[in-house]
């Protein structure tokens, strides 16, 4: 079911020099949304410009207050206004849209992976992983330190991220696929789940291959309609990603066949084999 | 005062009212389903259908410009035999017209299209897209030039007995040219406009944004253009036009049908408020109770008279 209404800003709050965390009063949402999910919103009331509305993946939610969170970066119009809004005010959601991420019953131990505010749709992720009493390891990585998202609600999880910031001088000073590497040299992981941008995207997924880990990623994209009316955020996936398949498709030198799907349907939550 | 007569006819075609859904917006209606009945719309104009399966242009296909959006999907479709054999089966129990747009690079394309469609019961009319402006080798260049349009469309008439609306290309010096072309070779009604070509360039990267360099611009930003369009086709043909290009409100669509339209198509709206066609719908009925119009015919070609 998908429902598109007007919702109130319960809180809105700074997070760091370009973070924010937005709280909007969405009861029907958060009744059916799963992690993995992202909400549509309209962030200009009126005028047409910006025109479309912009996709923000859960990160978070409140089932019994109706309370769905949202943690996004403010990179250009859409979210320089959104950023402007204050609590009280109103604004045009519809979700629960695009696929959840796949939980696996047999999972026991699972890692993440995140750059930056990539952390967002994985936040949901673990709140309901932890609700299973699956063991689970973070790794959080950012350019800069401001740049990191996700520590102090993890903490709150009970769960201690491992960090690293590229230009340090917290945690390790390098990039989180270094870090990821390293992890995979000594423990290993049923699954992983991983979001960022495409770059580190790549290489969690190179390095998950090496280890033969498999796992979920979930990808950023512009979207006009977001219900899969357009065609516009089409992603070239490869076809029969079954592990099999796979494994002929990677020997040959012109690569998997690949199709285009569309991130607000077949995604934003794809498998590792799929995208990269 | 009773509910109004929104009901009209487009070139054989029965609409109970004048709102359709806009080629390539809307899928195959599906995804619209999913927020309210379908069936409210006074036809359902399904995506680009094309000879063979088309897998699309590569991204980014979209960017957003002020009060328009750029898109060069490049009519990613599954092909019209998969259409008829698994698409049209979800139409099988709809009261509403179901109208295919077909697009080809070649005019033997479009006649094929034509002949494959012909006996398909649950079609009730041919889109004859000569407009796209995101596949190379044609689509476009049809529209583009009189003597094409004519050729195409008489081939095409030739092979069906099903109303043919032909969607006209804007990106042309006299649209007036091409309008008549098509009336002439046998079109029932003419829909305008398709996008208009455009591009946007990335400063930092020093690229063109979209993946296909060029795109074709909806939205608001486009409206006047379309209007102005419909206002002097309308002028010169006696088929009905489908007047598309901007709507975002019954206010818009009402200005169209005022220019001289029939009916109108919605497009990108549908992306902003997914309710845009049943409120638009609902705003022409309002209008029309509050300015006693009992029949929408009534409307059409309202600012014409006396110019």
């Amino acid at each position: 079911m998908l429902f598109s209404s007007k919702s109130e800003i319960v809180q809105h709050q700074k997070k760091g020099p370009a973070l924010f965390r937005i709280d909007l009063h969405a009861p029907e949402i958060c009744g059916e949304a799963r992690p993995g999910q992202f909400v549509h919103l309209k962030v200009e009331e009126r005028g047409y410009h910006p025109l479309l509305r912009r996709p923000f993946s859960i990160y978070d939610l409140d089932r019994q207050e109706g309370v769905l969170s949202i943690t996004y970066k403010v990179v250009g119009l859409g979210t320089e206004i959104l950023s402007q809004k204050r609590q009280g005010e109103t604004l045009e959601i519809m979700g629960p849209l695009g696929r959840p991420f796949t939980q696996w019953k047999e999972d026991q131990k699972i890692i993440m992976v995140a750059g930056g505010v990539g952390y967002a749709p994985l936040n949901f992720l673990a709140r309901e992983l932890l609700g299973r009493n699956i063991k689970l390891e973070v790794l959080l990585g950012a350019r800069k330190e401001e740049e990191l998202v996700g520590e102090e609600d993890l903490k709150a999880m009970g769960i201690a991220p491992e960090i690293a910031v590229e230009e340090g001088p917290r945690g390790f000073a390098g990039r989180v696929t270094e870090l990821l590497k390293r992890k995979l040299e000594e423990e290993s992981f049923h699954r992983l789940y991983s979001c960022g941008p495409c770059s580190m995207l790549k290489e969690v997924t190179r390095i998950s291959r090496e280890k033969s880990l498999k796992g979920e990623v979930s990808l950023e994209s512009i979207m006009a309609c977001g219900v899969g009316a357009c065609l516009g955020c089409a992603f070239p996936v490869n076809e029969g990603s079954s592990e099999s398949k796979l494994e002929v498709s990677i020997g040959e030198s012109s690569g998997p066949k690949t199709s285009y799907q569309r991130v607000c349907v077949e995604g934003p939550t794809f498998s590792l084999e799929e995208v990269f | 005062m009773n509910q109004p007569d929104l009901s009209v006819e487009i070139g054989g075609i029965s609409l109970k009212n004048p709102v359709m859904s806009a080629s390539g917006c809307y899928g195959y209606g599906k995804e619209y389903g999913a927020f309210y009945d379908v069936e409210k719309l006074g036809a359902l104009v399904v995506k680009g259908t094309t000879l063979e399966p088309r897998e699309g242009n590569p991204p980014p296909r979209i960017v957003e410009t002020a009060a328009g959006i750029l898109n060069s999907v490049g009519l990613q479709n599954p092909g019209v035999e998969y259409f008829i054999n698994e698409e049209i089966r979800t139409f099988s129990g709809s009261s509403i017209p179901l109208i295919v747009n077909i697009a080809g690079n070649l005019e033997e394309e479009y006649i094929r299209l034509a002949e494959k469609l012909d006996p398909v019961k649950e079609v009730s009319g041919l889109e004859v897209n000569i407009s796209c402006p995101n596949v190379k080798k044609g689509g476009m260049a049809f529209g583009t030039d009189v003597e094409c349009a004519h050729r195409l469309v008489k081939g095409v008439r030739a092979v069906t007995s099903k109303p043919l609306i032909v969607k006209l290309s804007p990106n042309v010096t006299d649209i007036t040219g091409v309008a008549l072309a098509a009336q002439e070779a046998g079109a029932d009604a003419l829909s305008l406009i398709n996008t208009l070509l455009g591009m946007a360039i990335d400063i930092h990267s020093r690229k063109p944004v979209l993946g296909n360099v060029l795109g074709g611009l909806s939205g608001p930003a486009v409206k006047p253009v379309a209007l102005r369009m419909v206002w002097q086709v309308s002028e010169k043909v006696r088929i009905p036009v489908v007047g598309m290009g901007g709507i975002m409100t019954a206010e818009d669509a009402l200005e169209f049908i005022m220019a001289g339209a029939s009916a109108v198509a919605v497009g990108t709206a549908n992306f902003i408020n997914p309710l845009a066609i049943p409120d638009i719908i609902e705003g022409i009925a309002g209008y029309m109770i509050e300015n006693n119009i009992r029949e929408f015919k009534e409307l059409i070609g309202a600012a014409r008279k006396g110019a």
